[in-house]
């Protein structure tokens, strides 16, 4: 996590969730990057943005209060259009996460990303509709399970010692490789 | 149909003219106040007894590392407004607890959402609201784990009508100034060994809490205490592993820290005596026992065994900053259920770390009628007491119940 450089593409409410999440969390570096302007409808999702910065860049304009969730971050800026952006570009990212693009934007880069091993997460909302998408690749995750106490030798056979016995208050963590379609 | 965002104009303007009461300015709280003020509403009170710690920045964003000892709700206020300038909210650095929050205070409001830590304050609220008849957003976060329900006098359960697993995390001022069982005192020995010998970690300080406002005659004192300690000019708080180590791990000087020095700064906070056992400094020479176990006979409670120790230690669940979101999040679609009249919509949402079988990891329940004999909310209230009749005559029963001892 603190060694990670995330790049984040469109300022609109979702991505100042995102970076809020992402700055607080502690990230090496943030990159912000939307090629748009602040509208008034954002002020009324977006908290990042001062409601005198209508028609600035909106990444321009966040960027200030978005540093001062943790002055730890590296919070960097970028008004330019994703679609215009070079592999060599997407390269230096650990992660990249894209909100309002289109969807063959989405396509292009989630390939380059997945043959380089960027773990690639994609979203957007609709009113009271979202969705959220990720390809993580090839990866390790750890799972915590309820630790399982096995019978010791010495005890007699019979019904009891085959019974497994749970301990509820251990738990255990679990190296797990996803399978496709899970 | 006219629409202001995905709202209908008419539940815009119910918004906008509703009157919200939000209890806590924390975790769950500066996401709430975030989210309340993004999605219209325009007259808000907050309210929180805490000041900031530099603990809370990882998670409470609406606050800086320059507001830490100011009053959570004054910051939290502050803060939301310069989202929203055109919305008006009233902080109160305040407990809830206060009488004076009497049920014409609460009548005042449309609807309540807790934000809370702890039991006691989630009891309080509860019974206010079923006393204001005031529908009440109920919510909570541990881990990875949060809830939220909506409680309405007469069709939903209360907060209390189903008993409760004990409290199982606690502020920080009962773990550092004020521990009353075993279970604070076992964090806090867990807590010490991380700062002596693992990562620094704000969240489990050890040292007396300065900002603690209980000690505080005044509240407004808790924050000058806190503000002063923080600035530069003498009484400067060096960590505890900081400490420690420029010590050389001296363990005479560390003992008499714990359980000596930093005792006896406790016992000047003197409020914080008035109801409760004072504690009684050790010296090195009476030391044979473990961290958990001496802090145990310092507040003058009983040892527990090794192995109860060991599974409570395990039971610590760090705060995590995204779960507090969602859960805000979902408050607000449960609030807005409720004053667009669909109250029968209103669910208990469970946030779960593991999808379940259905691959979901928020959970609705319908929400349950009240429990016709919950002591709290029911029309006839009724409790269950065990007594040994030989031994415990009527006049004792009813004397222990005047004396609220049962």
């Amino acid at each position: 996590l603190r060694g990670s450089r995330v790049l984040l593409v469109g300022l609109k409410g979702l991505g100042a969730e995102v970076a809020k999440n992402l700055i607080l969390a502690g990230v090496k570096a943030l990159t912000l990057l939307d090629h748009q302007q602040a509208t008034s409808e954002d002020a009324r999702s977006q908290f990042l943005i001062p409601t005198s910065s209508l028609g600035r860049n909106r990444a321009e304009a966040s960027v200030e209060r978005a540093q001062n969730l943790n002055p730890m971050v590296e919070v960097k800026v970028d008004t330019e259009n994703i679609k215009d952006k070079t592999q060599e570009f997407l390269a230096q990212y650990d992660a990249v996460c894209l909100t309002c693009c289109p969807r063959d934007v989405m396509v292009r880069i989630d390939q380059f990303c997945r043959s380089r091993n960027i773990k690639f997460f994609a979203g957007d909302v609709f009113g009271y509709h979202g969705y959220m998408f990720s390809d993580l690749g090839e990866h390790k995750f750890v799972e915590e399970k309820q630790k399982v106490v096995k019978v010791g030798p010495g005890e007699e056979d019979g019904p009891k010692a085959k019974k497994v016995k749970i301990d509820p208050n251990e738990t255990t963590l679990i190296k797990k490789v996803p399978e496709c379609g899970d | 149909m006219a629409l202001v965002g995905p709202l209908s104009r008419a539940l815009s303007e119910r918004l906008s003219r509703c009157r919200l009461l939000v209890v806590g300015a924390g975790g769950i709280g500066c996401e709430l106040l975030k989210n309340l003020v993004l999605a219209g509403f325009r007259d808000i009170e907050v309210m929180d007894l805490d000041t900031i710690d530099v603990s809370n920045l990882n998670r409470q964003f609406l606050f800086q590392k320059k507001h830490v000892g100011k009053s959570k709700a004054q910051v939290a206020k502050e803060s939301a407004l310069k989202f929203c300038p055109e919305a008006r909210i009233a902080a109160h650095h305040d407990s809830i607890m206060n009488p004076g929050y009497n049920v014409e205070f609460f009548r005042q409001f449309t609807l309540v959402m807790n934000a809370l830590d702890n039991r006691a304050a989630r009891n309080h609220v509860n019974r206010m609201c079923l006393a204001a008849d005031i529908p009440l957003i109920e919510s909570g976060t541990a881990g990875y784990l949060g809830q939220v329900t909506v409680i309405k006098k007469g069709v939903t359960e209360c907060y209390e009508c189903q008993p409760k697993p004990s409290q199982k995390t606690f502020p920080g001022c009962t773990i550092r100034n004020t521990p009353s069982e075993p279970i604070h005192c076992i964090v806090w020995a867990k807590y010490l060994f991380n700062q002596l010998f693992g990562e620094e970690d704000a969240d489990q300080e050890v040292s007396p809490d300065t900002a603690d406002p209980e000690a505080a005659w005044e509240l407004s004192d808790a924050a000058a205490r806190a503000g002063a300690s923080n600035e530069d000019g003498g009484i400067k708080r060096i960590s505890t592993k900081d400490w420690a180590r420029s010590t050389g791990y001296d363990p005479v000087k560390i003992f008499n820290k714990l359980f000596r020095d930093d005792i006896k700064y406790l016992l000047t906070m003197d409020q914080l005596w008035r109801k409760r056992k004072a504690p009684v400094p050790l010296d090195w020479v009476d030391v044979e026992k473990f961290a958990s176990n001496l802090r145990m006979h310092i507040f003058s409670m009983n040892m527990k065994s090794k192995f109860d120790v060991k599974s409570m230690a395990g039971n610590i669940i760090p705060a995590i900053a995204t779960t507090n979101a969602v859960i805000a999040g979902l408050i607000v679609l449960e609030g807005l259920k409720i004053l667009s009249g669909n109250l029968e919509q209103c669910r208990t949402i469970f946030l779960n770390k593991q999808p379940n079988p259905r691959k979901k990891l928020l959970v609705p329940c319908t929400l349950d009628p009240p429990n016709p004999s919950c002591y709290v909310c029911s029309i006839k209230p009724e409790v269950t007491v065990k007594l040994n009749t030989q031994k415990v005559s009527i006049q004792v029963l009813q004397d222990r119940v005047k004396q609220c001892v049962l």
